[in-house]
């Protein structure tokens, strides 16, 4: 049966082949083939390379090992090692005051690192020693006096240890040297560093090495008024630029506003602090300001109108001083100003000792010692470290995003800026490590953020990351549909073709 | 009936996941806010006249959270068109979001970040991901911190997860979700409040996966938004339903308010918005119940009564002289180094300025425990006279 049916098809295939034959000469059956494979190779050899090629995302080869493993472990390589330098002015001489509370040191940090409370967050230590302090150097006096006590010079880093006799006899000074050390002079040093005290202080800003402040005089009223602001700046102001300068660099600016009102709703009632958030209006005073790219710190004076004055503190109205987080301060004056009053420096200069207190709040100074620059060489070492943090946070967030999304380019840039940044750091732990030279440290680290940051933010990694399957179609099929249909027609038409000429061959 | 039974049981479901989780939210959920800045982003979408009433919504969401207290260089608008200045516009220079035609919405104060053609998905996305030439001008970034929330409110044509820009574009769900995980990984928020005004609103915050945003929207999947009214002069819808009672709640808040973003969530029915309005709060860990609307809508400060130290100024301005007076002094104490060697606290030239020597009296050598022990034993044995 099935013979039956085949052969008619089998004479039908061999007609067909004569058709074919003979409608065409044999050249341009063999022209066609070539055609067909010229063009099969076109779409092989060059098409199907060229659109790999086009659609190719560069992504930069990131060393997403080495971010990891700092990423795991923080800071692992920085040493925070001080020195204090001892001086005895009395002549006596200890030869192994050095060793022995160079142990109990040793000993009092152990022990802190023991404690899960207490625990300490980076490599930190403390040597004595014995030689001729620098200038900016810690420097720890010994003196005889008549009872043990510490004096914590509130300008320079110099601190005295008074101990007596009877101390030396029972072998207490280096317990004394130890206790100085650790609990007075590099107290909040110690306590920044502390796993505890990780949480953010919501207070300060972000470390930046630029700071703009700007002081606003504001009156609720229309009257003329002004303020010797140049004046108190020289006067009492240029000291706190001055000590803070390798810290952070302040740019400032001054400013005076009337008819800024206060949002009260009935002048007579008494104002409290939970009130303040409300009565207090930013946004209608137009003075918050994104003009610079670093953070913006408002130091208002504010004098409300006549006829709201005096104005029913609920507190006491020595404490007319309120810190506004990250923002800045604002001194509430009770009473009005009268028309054409001029502030000179002398009444200024109360009201900058409140702004720099505060100032030195909203920049993450430690309260303690008095010393400004032992809390500035504190809050110094901490940025150095916080900024490595931040900076190896920003490269292992850029590796965790290249990571989960696939389709976004990493261009050269990136990479580049990877790698300075991690070259910045290299330099913070060189001067941290071996020169001490804290400032360069900071520089440095301040270079890793600033790189990493640069890394994270490329502007060429912006790309819509999301293709829908129908915008592929959408794409594709008009270049599909007809220039490789009737390609693909063609093929299957010469491979009939062969396959036909084969079946009549014998 | 197929259809019903198959949401019936997707509901079902949906309860049975949402339950655990929701119970999980109240154990854990502080209602402190965390914030100290406030920033919005607003944008519409869709271009042309007839298009007025996105224009019209977003410049109303603008009015409430500047009334609230969110300054202008914290509020990124993005307008895509100008209808303001459209020939067609009765009223040249005003938009009204009323028939009533009470408020002017463009009024006199209006800062427009992005303007017509530059409301791009590209734009908005770098917007996002602060990812920006150098040259881009700061007040049209977005420069938030890990204590910033943030309002986000959009408003366009959309459809099954994607928003369309522009009349040219669109954005899908996935590229704002990948767009907030680069903001959360770059902690760039605290939280952030995603609101949508758009036909099947609801599918644009299925795909977010990054914690603490809470979103909401005005439609289902396969719903449209509707407008709420049109004014006959103007001659085209002027605002839609989700947004106008939207609005008509803000109406009612002040800086000072209590209400809670779940008091707004109420306050949303079928009967006002003619469309099942969503919100999503599995990514959020506080309860809407006892989040302020200020907490995003406002910029409420709040202010810190901070003990103020008087005399750093005071120190720093004083130094040079100390430093004299304690040269001089050092060296009369190494001439009479022989007439006395033990100094008195009190007289060291240090401690002018008093008050800065502590005591470390209690010496380690000396052993407290045994004083202790003794005196409550002694403690114990007159007790027990006493009690006999």
């Amino acid at each position: 049966m099935n013979e039956e049916v085949e052969r008619p098809a089998v004479l039908d295939k061999a007609e067909r082949v004569k058709q074919i034959i003979h409608s065409e000469t044999r050249e341009s059956l063999s022209t066609r083939r070539y055609v067909v494979l010229s063009i099969l190779a076109l779409y092989f050899l060059i098409g199907f390379p060229l659109w790999m090629k086009l659609t190719e995302i560069y992504r930069a080869p990131l060393p997403s090992n080495f971010i990891n493993m700092l990423q795991a472990n923080q800071n692992i390589d920085l040493k925070i090692h001080r020195e204090v330098f001892v001086k005895i002015n009395d002549g006596l001489y200890f030869p192994d005051l050095a060793e022995s509370t160079q142990i109990q040191i040793d000993h009092e940090i152990f022990k802190m690192n023991q404690d899960p409370n207490e625990q300490l967050i980076v490599d930190w230590n403390v040597t004595l020693r014995f030689d001729e302090p620098g200038p900016d150097d810690y420097i720890l006096e010994l003196e005889i006096g008549d009872g043990e006590g510490i004096a914590v010079d509130p300008s320079t880093r110099l601190t005295v240890l008074y101990y007596t006799l009877s101390s030396i006899k029972n072998n207490d000074l280096p317990y004394f040297i130890t206790q100085t050390v650790l609990y007075h002079i590099f107290n909040s040093e110690l306590e920044f560093f502390k796993i505890k005290n990780q949480q953010k202080n919501n207070k300060a800003i972000n470390y930046s090495p630029k700071v703009h402040l700007s002081f606003k005089l504001l009156t609720g009223d229309g009257d003329l008024v002004d303020w010797k602001i140049n004046e108190a700046l020289d006067i009492f102001f240029q000291p706190i630029v001055e000590t803070f300068q390798n810290y952070v660099n302040f740019t400032i600016d001054s400013e005076i506003k009337y008819f800024t009102e206060l949002n009260l709703v009935n002048s007579s009632n008494a104002i409290t602090l939970k009130d303040l958030s409300t009565i207090v209006d930013f946004s209608e005073w137009d003075i918050s300001s994104n003009n610079f790219n670093y953070p913006t710190l408002n130091f208002v004076l504010y004098y409300p109108s006549k006829s709201v004055s005096p104005l029913n503190f609920e507190f006491d109205s020595s404490k007319n001083a309120f810190l506004f987080p990250q923002w800045g301060s604002l001194i509430l004056q009770k009473e009005s100003l009268k028309p054409n009053s001029v502030l000179n420096e002398h009444e200024l200069r109360p009201i900058f000792e409140k702004f720099t207190s505060e100032l030195i709040t909203l920049l993450g100074l430690p309260k303690h010692p008095k010393t400004l620059q032992i809390r500035l060489d504190a809050i110094k070492v901490y940025s150095i470290f916080t900024n490595l943090i931040r900076g190896t946070d920003s490269l292992s967030s850029l590796l965790k995003l290249s990571k989960s999304l696939p389709n976004m380019s990493i261009p050269k840039t990136v990479l580049k800026n990877v790698q300075n940044a991690l070259k910045a750091r290299e330099n913070t732990i060189k001067s941290a490590n071996y020169d001490k030279d804290w400032d360069r440290a900071l520089i440095e680290s301040n270079k890793m953020l600033e790189y990493s940051e640069l890394a994270f933010f490329d502007r060429e990694m912006v790309q819509q990351s999301f293709f829908p399957q129908e915008h592929k179609v959408a794409v594709y099929l008009p270049l599909l549909g007809p220039l490789s249909i009737v390609c693909f027609l063609g093929i299957f038409r010469i491979i009939s073709e062969i396959k036909l000429f084969r079946y009549a061959r014998p | 009936m197929l259809v019903s039974f198959s949401s019936i049981i997707r509901l079902l479901c949906a309860f049975l996941f949402l339950s655990p989780a929701l119970a999980l939210e109240n154990e854990s959920g502080d209602s402190d806010p965390r914030h100290t800045n406030n920033w919005a982003v607003l944008v519409s979408t869709s271009r042309f006249w007839f298009n007025y009433r996105h224009m019209a919504n977003v410049l109303s969401m603008y009015r409430t959270v500047k009334r609230l207290g969110i300054p202008d260089s914290q509020i990124i608008l993005m307008l895509s068109d100008d209808v303001a200045c459209n020939s067609r516009n009765l009223f040249p220079g005003s938009v009204f979001n009323n028939q009533d035609r009470a408020i002017d919405l463009y009024g006199e104060s209006i800062e427009v970040d992005y303007r017509g053609n530059e409301v791009t998905v590209e734009n908005f996305i770098r917007l996002l991901t602060d990812r920006w030439g150098p040259d881009h001008p700061r007040s049209k970034r977005l420069l938030t911190d890990e204590n910033s929330n943030i309002f986000i409110y959009m408003t366009g044509h959309g459809g099954n997860e994607f928003l369309k820009f522009q009349d040219a574009e669109e954005i899908s769900a996935w590229d704002i979700a990948d767009a907030f995980e680069q903001m959360h990984e770059k902690k760039r928020y605290n939280e952030i409040f995603f609101m949508i005004d758009t036909c099947q609103a609801n599918t644009m915050y299925t795909k977010f996966y990054s914690p603490n945003i809470l979103a909401c929207g005005s439609s289902e999947f396969e719903e449209s938004s509707y407008s709420h009214h049109s004014d006959v002069e103007i001659g085209v819808a002027v605002i839609d339903r989700f947004t106008y009672y939207n609005l008509e709640f803000s109406e009612k808040i002040e800086r000072n308010s209590t209400l809670t973003l779940q008091d707004l969530f109420d306050f949303y029915t079928f009967d006002k918005i003619h469309s099942h309005a969503g919100v999503r709060t599995d990514l959020y860990n506080r309860d809407p119940s006892k989040v302020l609307i200020t907490d995003f809508f406002g910029n409420v400060q709040s202010a810190v009564a901070d003990e103020i130290e008087d005399d750093i100024l005071y120190l720093l301005n004083h130094k040079e002289e100390e430093e004299e007076t304690s040269n001089t002094a050092s060296n009369t104490t190494t001439s009479s180094d022989n007439v006395t060697r033990v100094k008195n606290v009190d007289s060291s030239t240090i401690n002018q300025y008093g008050a800065n020597v502590i005591n470390i009296k209690d010496t380690p050598t000396e052993n407290n425990y045994a004083k202790y022990i003794v005196l409550a034993s002694l403690g114990a044995i007159f007790l027990k006279t006493i009690l006999k």
